[in-house]
């Protein structure tokens, strides 16, 4: 279980606790306070989504276009088509803890930043905006810049790939 | 009975009429084809890697001189190349499978097919760490007489898996840190490439136990690495590319592998141009030469597609010839035989084309195939029962 994991299930057990099932039904009476109260119960806390991440300010661009920026040493099926982002896992597959990385250069700002390209995993390939750029890709015997890895390797839930996302980890210079 | 309905007994009954008189149809039996317990010199292998579903990887075994479609084995998860014994009797496939399909317990085994029946036969469990990428040849080789596979594992540390294929058995697995793929050079002795830019040379004893020997000094420099897609062109030397076109001869006869020539694919009025693909090069050792796919691009395109096919005299180390391709291709291949043809496959095309290697003109393509080819992997045997 993940530290967040464990936050969210503290909160929940909190919000649970906070609130007999009288006092509940006490509070039927006024749907304003029912309103306010909802979001509490666990029930309406796993209803509520968590969207991809988005790209930051100070980008420009189409993540779903190979030519995005982020993409320069990609090579997989993009993540932003197929239910994430490029910087989000599409749902109920896991993220590569390991990966390769590149060196691109976000045309807004000129400067050269360190992206991550990790694998999400566990399902099958997704299979939309397949993208191959090659830029300062490495042999595989070379295996952190190299791109034609199944980076899945490191997962619980096995080498089964879905898809590529590009996470900036800082600026290279 | 409707005007229509009549017409259409009537055209029905001077047909029958008019039909010459055939003799009732038999009921059938289904049979099961069985092929040539041998594959033939122009027989080949093409790998789908079925990028889009993964767990679907095969490969096809076509008749290149026909056309024909002969067969194929299913390979599983990101299914590599074949091991294809020497005497072309057998093959064996090692696969990555899971219990649930795409997730459940991984299981990594070696399965051995003969050539008659193409029917999954004994199969060998291995370390379930075999290397997961796109399919290298390099991969996971035999040794010259067959006796062994050699499987590259990567989970990010790295070894080397022996199989007794003889026996069918695993013999073990055995520690290769910095260094992967791996390139025989005898029945009992390889060489893997390291991630400083030297080669790494290793012996396997008579029960197939690997033992590290020496390392090479670095011989590419960083900026322009060797591919891990070398054409072997004799027992101990394999002639390795890097990203910039230049051509280098390894020597494994010495106490470690060494670099023992250096040319460049590309004269003086070659400039922008470039070796590329999945598997950029084809020798032909009866003839001594060269087949490799050039394209026109820059320092990161060593994947893409040639647009035409260059020939060299490895001997000479001179180019004798140039073909313009109809469709580019990422991967070439030769047949053995002293007779050859020359296939091409583009990953995302369908076919697999097949060319008169003296002249570069297509001679026929079989089409239909799967969508994500990789490697194609011509019959180890050169001289067949015709």
């Amino acid at each position: 279980m993940t530290r967040f994991d464990r936050i969210a299930e503290k909160m929940a057990r909190r919000a649970a606790r906070s609130m007999s099932r009288r006092s509940f039904f006490g509070r039927l009476g006024s749907f304003a306070t029912v309103a306010t109260i909802t979001p509490l119960l666990p029930v309406a806390r796993a209803a509520a989504e968590r969207a991809p991440n988005k790209p930051q300010d100070g980008e420009t661009g189409d993540p779903q276009s190979c030519d995005y920026w982020r993409y320069c040493a990609i090579d997989g099926f993009l993540c932003s088509c197929c239910g994430g982002s490029a910087s989000s896992c599409p749902p109920g597959t896991e993220p590569s803890p390991i990966t390769w990385v590149g060196t691109c250069r976000n045309p807004v700002d000129g400067r050269n930043y360190i992206i991550s390209y990790n694998d999400c995993c566990g399902k099958s390939a997704c299979g939309r905006c397949e993208c191959s750029r090659n830029e300062d890709d490495t042999p595989v015997y070379q295996p952190s810049t190299s791109n034609d890895i199944n980076w899945c390797l490191g997962t619980q839930s096995g080498v089964v790939y879905n898809c590529s996302t590009s996470v900036v980890l800082g600026a290279a210079d | 009975m409707p005007i229509s309905a009549r017409l259409a007994a009537l055209l029905l009954g001077t047909a029958l009429a008019a039909a010459p008189l055939a003799a009732q149809l038999q009921p059938e039996e289904l049979s099961r084809v069985e092929l040539k317990d041998q594959f033939q010199p122009h027989w080949v292998w093409v790998n789908d890697v079925s990028f889009t579903r993964m767990a679907d990887g095969r490969a096809y075994l076509l008749d290149a001189d026909s056309g024909q479609f002969l067969g194929m084995v299913s390979g599983g998860l990101a299914h590599g190349s074949l091991l294809l014994a020497p005497d072309g009797k057998s093959v064996a496939v090692p696969a990555t499978f899971y219990s649930r399909g795409s997730r459940g317990e991984r299981t990594d085994v070696v399965t051995f097919y003969d050539a008659k029946t193409l029917a999954p036969g004994e199969e060998v469990v291995i370390p379930p760490k075999r290397f997961q990428s796109l399919p290298f040849l390099s991969a996971m080789p035999l040794t010259d007489d067959g006796r062994f596979a050699l499987i590259y594992n990567f989970t990010p540390e790295q070894s080397v898996t022996v199989v007794d294929v003889a026996q069918h058995k695993l013999v073990g697995e055995y520690p290769t840190a910095g260094c992967g793929l791996v390139y025989p050079t005898g029945d009992r002795s390889f060489f893997m490439q390291c991630a400083d830019g030297s080669l790494q040379g290793a012996a396997i004893g008579e029960g197939g136990a690997v033992t590290l020997g020496s390392g090479s000094p670095k011989l590419f420099e960083d900026k322009d690495p060797a591919t891990e897609k070398p054409v072997r062109v004799s027992a101990r030397q394999w002639l390795f590319f890097t990203f910039s076109s230049q051509a280098v001869l390894v020597d494994a006869s010495g106490k470690a592998p060494a670099a023992k020539a250096r040319w460049s694919l590309l004269g003086p009025d070659d400039a922008g141009w470039r070796l590329g693909g999945l598997q950029p090069a084809a020798y032909h050792a009866p003839s001594g030469r060269l087949y490799v796919l050039m394209h026109q691009g820059g320092p990161s395109t060593h994947k893409d597609p040639g647009t035409e096919i260059w020939v060299f005299d490895v001997t000479a180390r001179k180019r004798i010839a140039r073909y313009r391709l109809d469709r580019p291709a990422t991967s070439v291949a030769i047949s053995g035989d002293p007779h050859p043809l020359l296939y091409t496959i583009l990953f995302g095309a369908r076919d697999l084309a097949i060319l008169d290697p003296d002249t570069g003109r297509k001679l026929r393509a079989v089409d239909g195939l799967g969508d994500e080819m990789t490697v194609i992997q011509p019959s180890p045997v050169a001289q067949g029962k015709r």
